[in-house]
């Protein structure tokens, strides 16, 4: 048969990808904007910039992305996650000479640094450095332990937050400014504060958080529950959104700031299509979006890899943890498959992640995957808390063929009720019957990680990682009857 | 160590069903495979008793396949269809000799009538007098093209009601993949649907939709069914290819990557006030198409009036040879561009409206700006 599919020829398709240029800077080039510098970049493949010009062009397209949502307001509070690695140093770096510029121009949000703690996960990265480079660029910084997220809801979990010397001078100033007229001993409360509020540099270590039980369970999850690579980093994430939701939450902040880039998001948009969670889509590639209650946003999500390293390269900034930070260990998995893919595609067709990204941004959660009892907190996935996808959506669906193959090669031949084919709602309810609860509770993608973790019989703290829905009496009675079974009861 | 069937049919088992990963005897197998394409056209009610039904057949393991299981089908659950074989001869020496004889003997062996329809018949251009036209690197494009068409010509000759291609779970994965490489969201939403809805063309179904390639061999493998091995032998599209050899890789890391990937076609949908080109018909033949002229009648008029490469790639030929000889004559007489006009450039331009039937205005022609535009409409025309 030929190469081509029929149906892809619907019609007519102007839908082609354009090679890269591979095009090599010299000593000569000049750059397009000034005329004037030598160029040392080359923009979406094409045009030569030095590196003045591209830092505005950077500096402005971040700036534009923030300022075009109109969702930061003066004086909001932000908690900017940072990983270490390039993109959120670039972010905060951004911030910082953001924060810098002249009153008028001047970035007009209070940023907060979390930083999440991944020893556990063998990271090289120490907590000292971290603060090194966060106390450099002057901005309060919490952190936390990763397996803090298998603390109760129902629990605070253990965040330290550290000020910087320079900050509290600066806040001091502020103080001052502000409180001397109010306070007779002003100087007394800076006392206080300063004792109360300051951890001192060298108390900040990674035993600071204390070592405990559930780093234990968390990597017997990771590595004994979770037998594939794939799982493992799905699982990963979903822990680390939970999280820095969480902290949020607890450190009382409404907005988050993730560092991603539009490469990143574009590995992000395949990936989720290939574990299943298409649906999902947009719940990680907008600007701004909801998890947990708390409104995530991703200010660097229109810049691109190779302009953030040049970013990062041309003003000389030590990143912390160079290697991006995924996993414990290196076996394939469909998102590091689909990073070298995209990877390699790029070199070949320079749109490749401009395209992927414009495509997801288009994207949405379709109706027909959702739940006919819309609003229902039912419709919630119990683990990553996004809308399920695993509705009816018609009888002909993936799903339904996922339940009725698993059917089909568990049982006898069930050929009397399936030979009755004039019945055929009888056939669906066999289909639908007591082992698809997993899709009740969960999405597609989680239910494919939680079937694999058999999160009916795993520990508690799997549990506690599960979204209880109180108001919602029929979730409420699915979730109760495993505990029931382990002997256990819902406060 | 023998595996048991995890049926617990008492059999051992002879395979790991790729999708689900239990291990099933012959038997068990067998039945799986059947009821659960059964289960996906009753479902999707896919045809109605008494409907005439052209089966797609490229004598090549899905469309094997496919005849087969329509015919064991519509026998054990009374469907009550009629069914016939509809094979495409593309003219290819050496590739449709030997499928073709494949597909003559399964009518014989499934004892479904067949009818074949040449490209000559249909179009007038055997693929090798194509390809002496224009070489191999494009060919897959008319191939293509013409294929889709020539089924529904054939099917609108055979007045069939439907249409069923083999198109498997790894095609429409592979589909939905390319769809959103290529940042074709019309097409990525359409192609997750398991029958094509346009009230009046004949609708094509696929009962394979959720079958792994994988099965479908095993099936054929193991019910020793006859069917021709081959690839096209033309250049394959290279795109694609990445696309496929991607597929490959998820499934190999986790087998059940490509139902997950159909999960999540079918659960997308496009974001309000998003753009989406309307689908209309060729305003020529009559088939669906998203530009007035659809390709086939492009890539016709390419071939008929000696421009082969109409219509292929960016048309940059076409567009280039304008661009040049624009610069090297005299200034631009309409505009304020100062560009520079070309000779001869109505009758240019008169040849290219003849060429896509389109209507330009000979009289504002000799400016640049019309020329840009009739070049941007070469460019939308081909891919
Ligand atoms: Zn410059
Ligand atoms: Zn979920
Ligand atoms: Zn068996
Ligand atoms: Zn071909
Ligand atoms: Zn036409």
């Amino acid at each position: 048969m030929c190469s081509l599919n029929d149906f892809e020829m619907d019609g007519d398709s102007n839908k082609e990808m354009k090679k890269s240029n591979h095009k090599v800077l010299t000593e000569s080039d000049l750059c397009r904007k000034c005329q004037i510098n030598n160029a040392k970049f080359i923009l979406r493949d094409k045009d030569f910039y030095c590196t003045q010009c591209f830092t505005v062009y950077f500096v402005h397209k971040f700036r534009s992305t923030i300022g075009k949502s109109r969702e930061i307001k003066h004086g909001d509070k932000v908690l900017v996650a940072f990983s270490g690695g390039i993109s959120s140093t670039c972010l905060l770096h951004l911030i910082r000479q953001g924060l810098d510029e002249p009153a008028t121009k001047k970035l007009q949000f209070h940023p907060h640094v979390l930083f999440i703690n991944e020893s556990i996960l063998n990271s090289q990265t120490s907590l000292a450095k971290i603060y090194e480079e966060i106390d450099k660029l002057n901005f309060p910084l919490s952190y936390t332990n990763l397996e803090e997220v298998l603390v109760e809801e129902s629990k605070e979990i253990s965040i330290k937050t550290v000020k910087s010397e320079k900050y509290l001078v600066e806040f001091q100033k502020y103080l001052h400014k502000f409180l001397w007229k109010l306070s007779e001993n002003y100087s007394e409360l800076l006392e206080v504060l300063r004792s109360s509020d300051l951890n001192k540099v060298d108390n900040i270590s990674d035993e600071s958080l204390g070592v405990s039980e559930r780093s234990n369970e968390l990597q017997h999850i990771l590595s004994e529950s979770l037998k594939n690579q794939t799982s493992r980093e799905d699982f990963l994430r979903q822990l680390r959104y939970k999280l820095i939701c969480r902290c949020a939450k607890q450190l009382g902040f409404q907005k988050v700031f993730l560092g991603c880039s539009g490469t990143e998001l574009a590995i992000q948009i395949l990936s989720n299509v290939a574990l299943g969670r298409g649906s999902q889509i947009a719940d990680f590639v907008q600007f701004k979006t909801n998890h947990f209650g708390v409104e995530v946003f991703l200010p660097m999500r229109e810049t691109f890899e190779d302009e953030v390293k040049f970013f990062i390269e041309s003003q000389n900034i030590f990143v912390p943890e160079e290697e991006e930070k995924l996993t414990p260990s290196n076996k394939p998995s469909i998102v590091s498959c689909t990073r070298a893919f995209i990877h390699n595609l790029q070199e070949e067709f320079f749109s490749t992640v401009p395209t992927v990204f414009r495509t997801g941004s288009k994207l949405v959660r379709g109706k027909e995957a959702e739940n006919e009892n819309e609003g229902l907190e039912g419709d919630v996935c119990s683990f990553c808390g996004l809308k399920r996808d695993t509705g009816k959506g018609g009888s002909s669906s993936a799903l339904n063929s996922i339940k009725l193959s698993k059917k089909l090669t568990e049982n006898q031949f069930m050929k009397g009720v399936i030979d009755n084919q004039d019945d055929f709602s009888d056939k669906e309810n066999l289909i639908d019957d007591g082992e698809s609860e997993v899709y009740n509770l969960f999405c597609y993608g989680c239910a494919n990680l939680m079937q694999e973790l058999d999160y009916q019989n795993s520990s508690s703290r799997v549990q506690h990682l599960l979204v209880t829905k109180k108001s919602e009496q029929q979730n409420l009675d699915i979730i109760q009857n495993y505990l029931l079974e382990r002997g256990l009861n819902i406060p | 160590m023998p595996f048991l069937c995890s049926t617990n049919c008492g059999k051992n088992a002879v395979l790991k069903r790729p999708k689900t990963g239990g291990a099933l005897c012959k038997e068990c197998f067998f039945w799986a495979f059947e009821e659960e394409i059964h289960c996906t056209i009753k479902s999707a009610s896919l045809f109605s008793k008494g409907d005439y039904v052209a089966i797609a057949a490229s004598g090549g393991k899905d469309s094997t396949v496919l005849a087969y299981i329509m015919k064991l089908l519509n026998d054990r659950y009374n469907y009550g269809l009629k069914l016939v074989l509809l094979s495409i001869d593309e003219g290819i020496t050496g590739y449709r000799d030997d499928s073709l004889e494949t597909v003559k003997r399964n009518e014989v062996q499934y004892g479904i009538p067949l009818k074949i329809l040449s490209y000559d018949e249909l179009y007038g251009w055997t693929m090798d007098r194509i390809v002496e036209k224009i070489g191999r690197k494009n060919n897959c494009t008319f191939c293509g093209v013409f294929r889709r068409q020539a089924l529904d010509r054939g099917a609108e000759l055979l007045k069939v009601d439907k249409i069923v291609t083999g198109h498997n779970a790894d095609d429409i994965a592979e589909t939905v993949i390319m769809n959103i490489l290529r940042g074709d969201i019309a097409r990525l939403q359409r192609c997750t649907s398991i029958q094509t809805s346009s009230e009046d063309k004949i609708s094509r179904c696929k009962p394979f939709k959720y079958t792994y390639e994988k099965e479908i061999v095993m099936y054929a493998y193991f019910k020793k069914l006859d069917y021709f091995t081959t690839e096209c032998i033309y250049s394959p599209n290279a795109y694609r290819g990445h696309a496929r050899a991607y597929l490959k890789d998820l499934e190999r890391i986790r087998p059940s990557a490509i139902i997950d990937v159909i999960h999540s076609g079918e659960s997308l949908a496009i974001r309000d006030g998003i753009h989406l080109p309307a689908q209309t018909t060729c305003s020529r033949c009559g088939h669906v198409s998203s530009q007035e002229i659809c390709k086939a009648c492009v890539l016709l008029e390419g071939l008929n009036n000696g421009i082969p490469k109409l219509g292929i790639g960016k048309s940059s030929k076409v567009k280039e040879k304008l661009k040049v000889s624009k610069e090297k004559n005299g200034n631009c007489a309409n505009c304020s561009c100062s560009k520079k006009e070309e000779n001869g450039i109505s009758s240019r331009l008169k040849d290219i409206e003849e060429l896509l039937n389109i209507e330009v205005d000979i009289n504002g022609s000799k400016s640049c700006r019309n020329i840009n535009k009739v070049t941007r409409r070469i460019e939308d025309l081909s891919f």
